[in-house]
C-alpha cells in the first residue's frame, strides 16, 4: 500500500498535465464541436518557446509559453478550423491533423528533431512529506496545474465570457440570437485552451528535463482518453479524468513497466469505450 | 530498371492499393487513424506462414485479406456504438496497442522489437501493378455504383437514409469497414514480402497518417482518386530531394491545402460520362458540397 501510494503520488503529477490538455480538448469540443489534432503540437511549440525564454526566469518563460500557445491556437483557428467549420467532423480532424504535422515538422527544423536536454528552471531535489518522496519541481507543477484548473472552472462558471461560452456550447444559434458574438467566443476559447497547452508544454519539458518537438503526440492520446472518460465536452469530467488516468498509470507502473503498462492502459480504455461509450462520468 | 527504382515502383503500387482500401472506410464516413495496424497484422500473419510454414506467397495473400477483414469486422462490431469522433480515437488507440503488442509479444517467432525478418522477397513492380490494376477493375466495374457502394456512401451522410434503402445501417458500416481492413491486410502481406521484414513501427500512427493523406488528397469518394493519391504521393519524394528531406512536412501541407481548398480530394468522384457509359452504369454520390 505504501509503495502504491508513492506511485499514485507520482502518477498524480503526470495526471495534472493530462488534465490541462484534456481541459483544452474539452473546451474546443464544447465551443465548436471540434477535436483539434493540432492541439498537441501547440504544446510542443509552447515548450520550445518557454525553454528558449528560460534564461529570463521561470515566470517569464511561463508567460512566453502562454502567449505563444494562445497565438498558435488563434492561427490554427483561422487556418484550419474556421474555413471548415460548416463541414464534417471528419474533414476538420483531418485538416487539423495536417496542420499539427506541419507545425511539428517546422518546429523540428528549428530546434532539431532529437530530444534535447533543457536548462533547469525549477528547484531539483525532493521533499519528504508524510514519509513520501515528492520531487520539488513535480509538486510545483502540480500546484500550478491545480490553480490553472480551478481558474478555468471559475472563469467558465462565473464570468460573463464563461456564460457566453456555455451558451455557445449549448446552442450557437440561440446564443447568437441573444447578442453573443459567436466568433469572438470561439476565438477566445481556442486561445484559452491553447494557452493552457503552451503552459503544459513548458511544464512537461521541465519535468522531463528534455525538449522533443514530437512530445505532443504521446501526451495527446492520454489527454483525449481523459476527455472521453469524462464524457466529451464535460469540462470538469475531463480534468478529473486526467488526474484519474495519471494515478492509474502510476499505480500500474508498480508491477509492469514501460510500454506494457501503456498498452494495458489503452486496452482498458478500449474496454471502457465498449461498455460506456458516453463516458464514465457523464450522468444525464 | 535498377533495383532501387523497382522497389520504389512496387512500394508506390502497394500504397495505391492500401489507400484505396482506406478510402472504402472513409467514404462510408468512418475515419480510421489506425489502418496501418490492420495491414501490420496481415503482414505478420502472412509473413509467419510463408517463412515458417512454407505457405506459397500467392496463398498468403488471401490469408492476409481474411485476417485483416476478420479483425476489422470484429473491431467495428465491438465499437458499433461509438460516433465518428470516438471511433476515430478508438482506431488510433488500437494502432498503438497493436504496435506495442507486436514489439513485446511473448511469441519469440514474431521477433519482438526487431520484428519479423528473413522473409522471401516476392514483389516485383509487375506483381504490384497487376494487383493494383485488379483493384482498379474491382473499384470501377464491381464496387462503383453497386447497391452496397451507394448505401455505404449514404451512411456517411445519414444512417436513416440507409435504413430507408432497406438495409440495416449498422451492418453496412461494419461490412464497409471489414472490406476496407481486408484490403489493408492483403497489402500488409505485399509490404512484408517487398522488404522481407515487418517491424512493430510499421503498425504505428506514422504510417496510418501517410495512408490517410494518400486517400484524402487523391479523393476517397472516387476510389481511383485514392489509388492515384497513393501512387503519386509515394513517388513524389523521389522527384526532388528537397521533398525527400521534408517528406512529412510536404504531406502535411498537401493535406491541409487539399482539405481546405478542394473538398473531396483531387478526384472528387463526380460522374464521368465517358467512364460511366463504358461501364454501363450511371453513378456517383459526390461528397455534399463538392461542386
Amino acid at each position: 500500500v505504501r509503495l502504491g501510494t508513492q506511485f499514485a503520488i507520482d502518477g498524480l503529477m503526470s495526471g495534472a498535465i493530462y488534465s490541462l490538455l484534456a481541459l483544452g480538448f474539452s473546451i474546443l469540443w464544447s465551443s465548436m464541436r471540434v477535436v483539434s489534432l493540432a492541439h498537441p503540437s501547440i504544446l510542443a511549440i509552447g515548450a520550445a518557446v518557454g525553454v528558449a525564454a528560460a534564461p529570463a526566469g521561470f515566470v517569464v518563460a511561463l508567460l512566453a509559453a502562454a502567449a505563444v500557445g494562445a497565438t498558435a491556437g488563434v492561427v490554427s483557428y483561422y487556418s484550419a478550423i474556421k474555413p471548415l467549420v460548416q463541414r464534417s467532423m471528419l474533414e476538420l480532424m483531418v485538416a487539423t491533423l495536417g496542420l499539427g504535422i506541419i507545425a511539428e515538422e517546422v518546429l523540428a527544423k528549428i530546434v532539431g528533431a532529437d530530444s534535447r536536454a533543457t536548462p533547469e528552471l525549477l528547484p531539483s531535489g525532493s521533499w519528504i512529506i508524510g514519509g513520501f518522496f515528492v520531487r520539488k519541481k513535480a509538486l510545483i507543477v502540480l500546484a500550478i496545474s491545480l490553480v490553472m484548473l480551478a481558474a478555468a472552472l471559475f472563469i467558465l462558471r462565473r464570468s460573463k465570457i464563461g456564460i457566453a461560452f456555455r451558451a455557445t456550447a449549448f446552442a450557437p444559434e440561440i446564443g447568437a440570437a441573444h447578442g453573443i458574438n459567436i466568433e469572438a467566443v470561439r476565438v477566445f476559447s481556442i486561445a484559452f485552451a491553447s494557452m493552457y497547452a503552451g503552459i503544459a508544454g513548458l511544464m512537461v519539458a521541465n519535468l522531463a528535463g528534455s525538449l522533443d518537438p514530437f512530445m505532443g503526440f504521446n501526451l495527446a492520446l492520454p489527454a483525449l482518453i481523459a476527455m472521453l472518460i469524462g464524457g466529451a465536452g464535460n469540462i470538469v469530467g475531463a480534468a478529473i479524468g486526467g488526474l484519474l488516468l495519471g494515478v492509474l498509470e502510476g499505480v500500474s507502473a508498480i508491477s509492469i513497466s514501460g510500454p506494457m503498462s501503456q498498452m494495458l492502459e489503452f486496452a482498458l480504455l478500449l474496454l471502457v469505450m465498449v461498455i460506456r461509450p458516453q463516458g464514465l462520468l457523464r450522468n444525464k | 530498371m535498377s533495383l532501387y527504382w523497382q522497389s520504389i515502383l512496387s512500394l508506390a503500387a502497394i500504397n495505391g492499393i492500401a489507400a484505396w482500401g482506406l478510402s472504402i472506410a472513409v467514404r462510408s464516413g468512418q475515419l480510421s487513424v489506425g489502418h496501418a495496424a490492420f495491414a501490420g497484422v496481415g503482414a505478420y500473419a502472412g509473413g509467419v506462414l510463408t517463412r515458417d510454414v512454407g505457405l506459397p506467397f500467392l496463398l498468403a495473400l488471401p490469408v492476409g485479406f481474411v485476417v485483416g477483414g476478420a479483425l476489422g469486422l470484429a473491431f467495428r462490431a465491438l465499437f458499433l456504438r461509438l460516433d465518428h469522433l470516438l471511433f476515430a480515437i478508438a482506431t488510433l488507440i488500437f494502432g498503438q496497442v497493436a504496435a506495442i503488442a507486436a514489439g513485446n509479444f511473448f511469441i519469440p517467432r514474431l521477433g519482438g522489437e526487431v520484428g519479423l525478418t528473413g522473409l522471401d522477397l516476392r514483389i516485383s513492380p509487375l506483381t504490384a501493378v497487376i494487383i493494383l490494376g485488379a483493384a482498379l477493375v474491382i473499384e470501377l466495374f464491381v464496387l462503383r455504383g453497386s447497391a452496397f457502394d451507394l448505401r455505404l456512401r449514404l451512411g456517411a451522410e445519414d444512417a436513416d437514409l440507409v435504413a430507408l434503402s432497406g438495409a440495416p445501417p449498422a451492418k453496412v458500416q461494419v461490412l464497409a469497414f471489414g472490406l476496407s481492413t481486408a484490403v489493408l491486410g492483403l497489402t500488409g502481406v505485399l509490404w512484408a514480402h517487398l522488404y522481407g521484414t515487418v517491424q512493430p513501427g510499421d503498425l504505428q500512427f506514422g504510417r496510418s497518417f501517410d495512408l490517410l493523406v494518400f486517400a484524402i488528397v487523391g479523393g476517397a469518394y472516387s476510389g481511383y482518386g485514392a489509388m492515384f493519391g497513393g501512387v503519386a504521393l509515394s513517388l513524389l519524394p523521389y522527384t526532388w530531394s528537397v521533398i525527400e528531406n521534408n517528406r512529412r512536412l510536404t504531406l502535411g501541407i498537401v493535406l491541409l491545402v487539399v482539405v481546405v481548398f478542394r473538398r473531396g480530394g483531387l478526384f472528387q468522384g463526380k460522374p464521368v460520362p465517358i467512364l460511366d457509359r463504358l461501364i454501363g452504369r450511371r453513378v456517383s454520390v459526390p461528397p455534399a458540397g463538392a461542386d
